[in-house]
């Protein structure tokens, strides 16, 4: 090279370094979250009225909680959570709700439990892109307000009866009349057509989900809901090579009901002890056990039964079936219940129930059908069995 | 002013300055080679160089820029030395600390990141442009070996240095480096012939336990941060050490008329013993340009830092393996070679192929043409052999980097990855051994006939002698049985040539 390229490349380094050493002592003296705080100062002075309050120097503030391995930066910004004065100023200074419970913010004190237990999104980040999410290998985004019911069932297993909860309690409701766990596993429960649900939030992102239909962004949420507003678009699967679409029938959700639904999934995940955010157990509020109801007839208990297990998901309520089940003979639809007294007998129901039955291919080079029929005798007794097989002879119209 | 200068000269005439700096910066020649002598850093420099030396286009500034990565990363990793913990609890959290709430923290762990994957590059570029211009022949044989050395530990450096940000990314490449361990042939559980298992195999030896975990973390840290450093200093300096002492290679190039007609450098130096005894200062004119180079690259470098953050995936999850896991990027090629080879191979019997075949360069090559100069007319074997070495190990790189996908599925570059589709890896069947066998046979058989019938003339002509031709022929046959195996199974569907399974022994 000659002379002055170096001379050249001498001058341009050395100007070039000194610009970007600039630019890195601005970028470090005037964080994003400095803004907030001076804007606080001046909201805190206007409403105190103490205009000395505007003067304070900027620091990163933070909720260390080592025992759940977290530390929570959100107060950098979030500055009133604490302050009642500030109930009214818009957030980010805003005063934390109290949900409408009285002593709900004493019970939840914010330097032991801190935000994003209940919260999600990134604790240690100082800026909102990455504290608030989505951001790549941030597997935690900020939940959103309808689904930050879910992360009570984080320390409380009396979500049944919480205060506070009521959109876990409807979500529930909601899961058994669906019949959820007629294909899923749940805590040891259920089945194993479809996946086990506690799992669902705790696989990872980029591997264990299948983004290519998603059509927002690529969150385990999203993914979620739109799997649960149409299965199929999510999940088309691969029939020219035998492999079949979502098995999870699609049961037309609204809005509302994909919300709810989401945050009891989610809730599923948040009740087993993780490892990485441990939960102290003096956090922990245990549950009471659901209520034996009683039974007046035979037909009412099998009715309870078929719910309890969970028929209803692919079979329909009352049995009446309507649920797709790609490639199997009889219409690509699980068998309605409603006439089984017509062509079989109660035995041989019972056999039926007993040991499962696999559905024929309508197309026989197609792939195999996802939902089956399993077998049922380890969950059963005897005698629900026979109350069962008592509802069904007596859906006949 | 004259207040001024009168203080000056105070405080240059002073006790205290003079005893120390030793001597005026006035620009004289005596000044100029006590510039170099009287300082114990800038003295591993001559003090006088040949001005072939100071062209740019025949070092690339490669060597000296290496050096000063490694300085570079040396203040870059001492720095962060003082907010990272090698724990499984801290160690993820103390790189969100750095990312978030650490002053320059960003800026200090991504010029490490980055200074670190351009120095194992620059490091290989160097090796290459010290064989194309025949550096390494007599009297700089051994420094080669120790360059090939320091290739090694820049490798093991950037290695180790690859786990300690505990996230998936980190245990995961780690994980796939350390389980070539494993398959180390006796010494390796998972190997042909073992004699050892998981509890005191070689594995156990880098991890300090079975999987990547604290024992591991640990291990690395400290090799990471003491030891590599520590035996890079000493073997670098004996390397500038040799450099200083064999001085630097570049030979004086005829004029361009004179090239034009063929005249090699060798010949002409002959004809004009003068023009190879010119020498310059090295201050400032070697220095100055060190200097620059440095300054450019610190430039580049804290440009790369301001514009792209350092990986940091989430954190680290044994239960949890990515799909694909890759290996770091320097690594990849032999983790490519994994899809054709049993880690044995690929793992351990290729990479120290390599490195051995790199020490021996110097012991091989008798051809005393294209010293200090790049040659390749005259050299058309030994710049043919490497050259297709070279392209190999990149090749492998690329196709391993960004042609893998879920399942080490080829994926051209724009494809978008699809975790669900279906493998391509059926149909596969070994060879019978017996046919195997044979097939190896005749592979070295073919290679020993055409190097003692075929080529014969031409290996007379290397002047090797039969020892030195059949180490030549094993590693030249070695090399190309790497494309063989590509095409035996891409397009032969053939697993293995040779297979004892019971003793873990599969070609």
């Amino acid at each position: 090279m000659r002379r002055s390229v170096w001379n050249w490349l001498f001058l341009l380094s050395s100007f070039g370094l000194i610009l970007m050493f600039l630019v890195t002592v601005t970028q470090d003296t005037l964080p994003e979250w400095i803004r907030y705080q001076a804007e606080y100062h001046r909201r805190l002075a206007q409403v105190t009225g103490d205009r000395s309050k505007a003067f304070t120097l900027p620091k990163v503030r933070q909720i260390y909680l080592p025992e759940m391995k977290r530390v929570d930066r959100c107060i950098t910004c979030h500055m009133g959570v604490d302050n009642p004065k500030m109930a009214d100023q818009p957030q980010p200074y805003r005063t934390h709700p109290d949900l409408g419970i009285p002593g709900f913010l004493v019970k939840h004190p914010f330097n032991e439990i801190g935000c994003t237990v209940c919260h999600h999104g990134q604790g240690p980040a100082t800026t909102v892109e990455h504290a608030h999410g989505p951001v790549h290998h941030w597997e935690e985004p900020l939940l959103r307000k309808g689904l930050t019911v879910a992360a009570c069932a984080t320390c409380h297993q009396n979500t049944r009866e919480l205060k506070g909860a009521e959109r876990l309690v409807q979500a529930r409701a909601l899961f058994v009349e669906k019949g959820c766990i007629g294909c899923h596993n749940l805590h040891g429960k259920g089945m194993l057509v479809g996946p086990e649900l506690a799992e669902t939030f705790g696989k990872s992102v980029g591997d264990q989900f299948d983004f290519k239909y998603v059509k927002g962004p690529h969150t385990l949420i999203n993914w979620v809901e739109e799997h649960f507003k149409d299965p199929q678009a999510v999940v088309p699967g691969y029939p020219k090579i035998g492999v079949p679409e979502s098995a999870m029938p699609n049961y037309g959700l609204d809005d509302e009901e994909v919300e709810l639904l989401t945050a009891l999934t989610l809730s599923f995940y948040l009740e087993e002890e993780s490892e990485h955010h441990p939960i102290p157990a003096r956090y922990r509020v245990p549950g009471t056990p659901e209520p034996e109801p009683t039974y007046t007839s035979p037909v009412e208990r099998g009715a309870a039964v078929f719910t309890k297990l969970g028929c209803v998901g692919c079979h329909g309520p009352q049995g009446r079936g309507g649920i797709r089940n790609m490639n199997m003979d009889l219409g690509e639809e699980v068998p309605a219940l409603t006439y089984v007294s017509d062509g079989y007998s109660k035995e041989e129901l019972k056999a039926i129930i007993r040991d499962g039955r696999y559905p024929a291919r309508a197309d026989r080079h197609g792939p195999s059908p996802p939902l089956w029929m399993p077998s049922w005798k380890e969950k059963l007794t005897e005698e629900e069995l026979d109350a069962l097989v008592e509802y069904l002879y007596s859906l006949h119209p | 002013m004259g207040k001024l200068s009168e203080i000056a000269r105070t405080i240059r005439m002073s006790q205290v300055w003079r005893s120390i700096f030793r001597h005026t910066y006035q620009d004289t020649p005596r000044n100029r080679a006590l510039m170099i002598l009287s300082n114990v850093f800038l003295h591993l420099h001559p003090v006088k160089v040949r001005p072939a030396s100071l062209r740019f286009r025949y070092t690339w500034g490669l060597g000296g820029l290496s050096f000063y990565l490694f300085l570079l990363l040396t203040v870059t990793g001492v720095f962060l030395m003082f907010y990272y913990r090698p724990t499984v609890e801290h160690a993820y959290w103390d790189m969100k600390d750095l990312r978030f709430v650490v002053p320059f923290g960003p800026l200090l762990r991504n010029m490490h990141r980055w200074a670190a994957h351009v120095m194992v590059l620059f490091v290989m570029f160097h090796m290459a442009s010290v064989f194309y211009r025949s550096a390494y022949k007599p009297p700089r044989e051994y420094n080669w070996v120790v360059g090939v050395v320091l290739l090694l530990i820049t490798f093991l450096l950037s290695f180790t240095g690859y786990l300690l940000p505990w996230d998936q990314l980190a245990i995961w490449a780690v994980t796939v480096g350390t389980n070539m361990a494993a398959a180390t042939p006796v010494l390796g559980a998972e190997g042909p012939f073992s004699l050892v298992t998981p509890e005191n195999d070689a594995r156990f030896i880098l991890l300090g336990s079975k999987l990547v975990g604290q024992a591991g973390l640990l291990r690395f840290y400290v090799l990471h941060c003491v030891l590599l450093p520590l035996a890079f200093v000493i073997l670098v300096s004996l390397h500038f050490w040799r450099v200083r002492k064999d001085e630097f290679s570049a030979v004086p190039l005829p004029p361009p008329e004179e090239r034009a007609k063929g005249v090699r450098p060798e010949e002409w130096i002959k004809q004009h013993p003068e023009v190879a005894q010119q020498k310059v200062f090295t201050w400032p004119n070697l220095v100055s340009r060190e200097f620059v180079a440095a300054l450019a690259i610190t430039a580049a470098l804290t440009a790369w830092s301001l514009l792209a953050h350092a990986p940091l995936e989430e954190l680290a999850n044994p239960n949890k393996t990515p799909n694909p896991s890759k290996a770091p990027w320097y690594f990849v090629g032999l983790q490519e070679l994994l899809v054709y080879f049993d880690p044995w191979i690929a793992g351990v019997v290729l990479p120290t192929l390599i490195l051995v075949g790199l020490m021996a360069i110097p012991y091989l090559d008798k051809n005393p043409l294209g010293i200090g100069y790049y040659n390749f007319r005259d050299r058309k074997f030994a710049t043919g052999i490497f050259t297709y070495g070279l392209v190999l190990w990149f090749v492998l790189i690329f196709v391993g980097y960004t042609m893998r996908g879920p399942g080490w599925e080829l994926y051209m570059p724009w494809q978008k990855w699809d975790h669900f589709r279906p493998t391509s890896q059926v149909g596969l069947h070994n060879m019978p051994n017996a046919l195997g066998a044979l097939f190896l046979l005749a592979y070295a058989g073919v290679g020993f006939f055409l190097s003692r019938v075929v080529l014969k003339e031409f290996f007379k002509r290397l002047q090797l002698g039969p020892f030195g031709q059949a180490v030549v022929m094993v590693f030249v046959l070695a090399m190309f049985f790497v494309p063989v195996k590509i095409v035996l199974r891409n397009f032969f569907a053939v697993k293995y040539i040779f297979s004892l399974p019971a003793f873990n022994f599969n070609i």
